[in-house]
């Protein structure tokens, strides 16, 4: 119940949100992927396809399961690739796609940040208003590591790895960690989380972690101790992108020398490493406590029919495509029992979380 | 500022707005089968109808690229779906000459070939150059980001006793402990073995080889203490800029490619002198393999048989870090690629991924970027590397830190002291070729005059020319025009002396390469490379002294053992009657390298390879 209220909570938020800034337009326009990982995770080909048709937007993060959804003739829309940070980019300069698929809380982010933006020159069309469907997908956050690493990690951590832990470790030179013949000093990656949508939701992960509760706020990133942990963690923490796009893949390609241990989603970390055979090192997957979700969602931005009739059509097809690339999708069944919510803190936050990251990491 | 107009000291020549020659060559053979400039892939056959995607791709991996295109050309997936076919036709552009050309718009086609469809450098960091000096130009990016198709990280190769001396692999290596020998008046006897002489390290031109400028990043990582975001401030620092002089000391010689290094040491580990050639050399993980495999330049002609060496090298992974050479596909955005040709290319970049292709790249010696390649043979301990290694990364620093990092090796690096003994004998004076009035001595003599412009300020040189019966008094067949010294003071000079040169008589040209060499090693300065490059045109023709083989004893006895003065003889076989052969072993008895310049119009190109060895 207290999730249906939560769901129904944020799809006013963001509706208002949007209704409010009313400068939007839902203008039709050919994106092409904008981030290292639209241009590498795709299929060979474009996605797009008629320009004419309306067009879904789905995150990085979803790339597999809207590659299968751009090659199927029965879905109705030109099915494109991109960052959410772009796409939020996209929205405040008024250039709505018909649909986003994207992790929760995105929308509510964008909404946020769009508010925030500066008016779109020329946008005078009012924004169509925003619908958000409940979770259609979900799958937990994890912590990618190669084994022998998280090995060592696990007692220092006090018998099992967390983010919170990881950030007071962040640097600390593996022959101190119990790893008397290692080089380097232990080196954590996450994503963007001003441009990818995983990004975000692991720092947020992470900053949960450490915090020991959701309820923050903007005071709670001024704190002198949580801004040392917070630089200690983000100063470690390669600040180029991964060439590949993702993560699990540099880890598989470039071994150590990559990252130790990295945050992902369950889905992403498992379609990668299914398909890897047996290589000289090992990676290890856990779900770090407290459990945090990547919530899946669809977003309507005056699709024909609204969201609803965009349901019809994409609903059996996407679920398919989610659940192919590692998603839960049947979110009611014990198979993969999750928390009852995503576990994140409201949106508000984690823009500030992005202001915050912005100012120590950049 | 010298005159490379290598891949990164390209950038910073187009930065700073004074670019001399955009165009950058590498010579892919040292032993003298040519300068290897764009050599066409492997023959695959014609395109017919079919859409052609031309693909440009760095030298070491034309082989491997030539058999994947033809593989895929005589596939299926070379056929569209609604008729039409795509053919691949891959060429050898070494990757800053691609940069250069690319940053123009790829001028002139029909002399540096057709703009290319599919870029793959060794290194992404190259797509950021060329959309750098676009970006600079006011022009849009044409480079985006490519998928990695093959990974291959920079090591410090060694002679494994030498490692072991140092405590590899039980302790870890670095730069640091490569700036501590380098250092040490001591040498190799510090750590018990004064047999082996000084520390001498193998590393190639910054300006020319990806390998040396990965080196000269990874050395200031190193000083710096960092992994990534490094500055031009932190270049500047007194301790980093000691750090670089002191590694610098230690070099050989330079050179546009770690195939002169692995060559040299191939022949010297077949003599049994190999740890007094090099201690160590800065090369990718595959030439590792390569060279521990029994082929140094990684390529295997009809009928040679591999002979792995007796003295084996190690990887050392360099504890404060390294770069990876990671081979992107790039299909690039550039106005001349239609959509057909971008549908092609694509088609081929998927193909090149597939797992049954990538593990042909495995067999090369790289490491896969498709990650359901799991790494394996060849990369293994028994071949000198290891899969578990590197354990960190360093990142690629911006442009603008590249470029200043180039300039501060300019003066940072190790002096040159070379004496240019020109061949003046009468059959210089002979046609150049039949479409030009200049005689060979005519385009030598621009060529030299040109390449006094690549040498450091820093750096000493002098001019001999030598002939017949040159001079009226001992010694009679040659004189030095101009004395060893400063080139800052004496540049005009040189170059004035080199301009008035004439043609005379005969080519006695082992008394002039014995006078050379042992001038030099008289005057030998153990601060400065020591060096002669030795321009001829013909045979020996002297009676008077035709011992060849003496000639290579006095060399070979010179250049061996660990407490030897090395003077390093770089010849140039110039025009179609000079003696290849001969050269070839004089440069091979001083650890050096022969350039090829049988077509003399490539002199000018030759001119420059052989001076990026200083």
């Amino acid at each position: 119940m207290s999730r249906v209220v939560a769901v129904l909570v944020s799809v006013a938020l963001v509706t208002g949100a949007f209704y409010l800034r009313a400068r939007l337009d839902n203008a039709p326009a050919a994106v092409q992927p904008t981030s290292p990982a639209a241009a590498t995770e795709r299929a060979p080909g474009p996605l797009q396809g008629d320009p004419a048709e309306p067009r879904l937007v789905c995150a990085d993060e979803l790339a597999a399961a809207c590659t299968a959804l751009g090659d199927d003739p029965e879905v109705p829309y030109t099915v494109d690739l991109q960052a959410a940070g772009d796409t939020v980019e996209a929205l405040a300069s008024g250039e709505a796609p018909d649909l986003w698929l994207v992790p929760a809380p995105w929308p509510q982010v964008a909404a946020l940040l769009v508010d925030a933006a500066p008016p779109a020159e020329g946008a005078a069309q009012p924004a169509p208003a925003p619908e958000v469907s409940e979770p259609l997908a979900r799958s937990p956050l994890v912590l990618a590591g190669f084994v022998e690493r998280l090995a060592a990690l696990q007692p220092v951590c006090g018998g099992s790895v967390t983010w919170s832990c990881i950030g007071e470790q962040a640097g600390t030179p593996w022959t101190e960690l119990g790893m008397p013949d290692a080089s380097g000093s232990l080196r954590p990656g996450h994503l963007d989380p001003t441009t990818s949508a995983s990004g975000l939701l692991v720092l947020a992960s992470a900053v949960t972690s450490h915090a020991g509760r959701t309820d923050l706020n903007r005071q709670d990133l001024a704190s002198e101790e949580f801004i040392a942990w917070f630089t200690n963690l983000e100063s470690e923490v390669p600040d180029f992108a991964p060439s590949s796009g993702s993560q699990v893949t540099e880890m598989l390609t470039r071994g150590l020398a990559s990252y130790d241990v990295i945050g992902t989603t369950q889905a992403e970390a498992t379609l990668r490493l299914d398909n890897a055979p047996d290589g000289p090192l090992e990676i290890q997957v856990l779900i770090p406590e407290p459990v945090t979700t990547a919530d899946v969602v669809l977003v309507s931005f005056g699709a024909a029919g609204g969201l609803e009739g965009a349901r019809q059509s994409l609903d059996e097809p996407l679920a398919a495509a989610l659940a192919d690339s590692g998603w839960v999708t049947d979110l009611a069944g014990d198979a993969t029992p999750l928390p009852a919510d995503a576990g994140f803190p409201d949106a508000g936050f984690l823009v500030a979380l992005q202001e915050r990251w912005q100012e120590v990491a950049r | 500022m010298r005159r490379f107009a290598g891949w990164l000291a390209l950038v910073a020549l187009l930065l700073a707005g004074c670019v001399r020659d955009a165009g950058v060559e590498q010579v892919t053979e040292p032993d003298g089968d040519g300068v290897a400039i764009d050599a066409g892939g492997a023959a695959t056959g014609g395109a017919g109808d079919c859409t052609v995607v031309d693909v440009a791709v760095s030298a070491e991996k034309i082989d491997l690229f030539s058999e994947l295109a033809e593989q895929f050309n005589a596939s299926g997936d070379a056929q569209f779906d609604g008729g039409g076919c795509a053919f691949v036709e891959p060429r050898s552009v070494a990757s800053g000459r691609g940069a250069a050309l690319l940053s123009e718009g790829w001028p002139e086609p029909e002399a540096n070939g057709p703009a290319p469809v599919v870029w793959s450098p060794a290194s992404s960091a190259w797509a950021g150059v060329v959309n750098q000096r676009l970006a600079v130009a006011g022009a849009e990016p044409i480079a985006p980001e490519g998928e990695p198709f093959m990974l291959s990280p920079l090591v410090i190769g060694m002679p494994q006793p030498m490692a072991e001396a140092l405590g590899y692999p039980g302790e870890p290596v670095g730069w640091s402990d490569i700036l501590t020998l380098a250092r040490d008046a001591e040498g190799w006897g510090t750590y018990g073995h004064p047999e082996w002489g000084p520390f001498r390290l193998g590393k190639t031109n910054p300006n020319f080889s990806t390998s040396g400028l990965s080196a000269l990043m990874a050395q200031y990582y190193a000083a710096t203490g960092k992994t990534e975001d490094l500055t031009g401030e932190d270049l500047a620092r007194p301790e980093v800029e000691d750090f670089a002089r002191g590694v610098e000391s230690a070099v050989v010689h330079y050179g546009d490619t770690t195939l002169t290094f692995l060559n040299n040491l191939a022949r010297s580990d077949a003599r049994g002198t190999a740890l007094t050639y090099a201690s160590a050399v800065a090369v990718e993980e595959v030439s590792l393999i390569n060279y521990n495999r029994g082929n140094p330049d990684g390529v295997l002609e009809p009928g040679e048989e591999l002979v792995p060496p007796r003295v084996p090298l190690v990887a050392v992974y360099p504890e404060e870090g390294t770069l990876f050479s990671d081979n992107p596909f790039i299909v690039l955005d550039a106005e001349w690629v239609d959509a057909t040709e971008r549908a092609a290319a694509e088609r081929f970049g998927a193909f090149v991924q597939r797992p049954e292709n990538q593990l042909r790249v495995l067999e090369f010696g790289f490491r896969p970027g498709n990650p359901e390649v799991a790494i394996g043979e060849p990369i293994t301990p028994a071949l000198g590397v290891d899969p578990t290694q590197p354990q960190t990364a360093l990142e690629v620093p911006e442009p603008q830190v590249l470029v200043d990092a180039l300039e501060r090796w300019d003066v940072q690096r190790k002096g040159a002291r070379v004496l240019i003994t020109m061949d003046v004998s009468g059959s210089m004076g002979e046609p150049a070729s039949s479409e030009t009035p200049d005689t060979k001595l005519d385009l030598a003599k621009q060529a030299a005059i040109g390449a006094l412009e690549d040498f450091s300020p820093n750096d000493e040189v002098g001019l001999r020319i030598f002939s017949t019966d040159l001079s009226p008094t001992e010694p009679t067949d040659y004189i030095d025009l101009v004395p060893i010294g400063p080139i800052a003071e004496q540049r005009d000079q040189l170059a004035e002396r080199i301009e008035q040169l004439v043609p005379t008589a005969g080519t006695p040209l082992y008394t002039a390469t014995a006078s050379s060499y042992s001038d030099l090693v008289a005057a030998f300065d153990p601060q400065r490379i020591n060096a002669v490059i030795l321009l001829s045109d013909g045979v020996n023709d002297d009676p008077r002294n035709a011992d060849l083989d003496g000639l290579l004893a006095t060399l070979t006895e010179g250049t061996e053992g660990g407490s030897t003065t090395p003077v390093r003889i770089f010849p140039i076989a110039y025009g179609g009657d000079a003696d290849l052969g001969s050269l070839r072993r004089i440069a091979e008895a001083t650890n050096a390298a022969v350039y090829d310049a049988s077509d003399p119009g490539s002199i000018d190109r030759v001119f420059t390879a052989v001076v990026s060895n200083f």
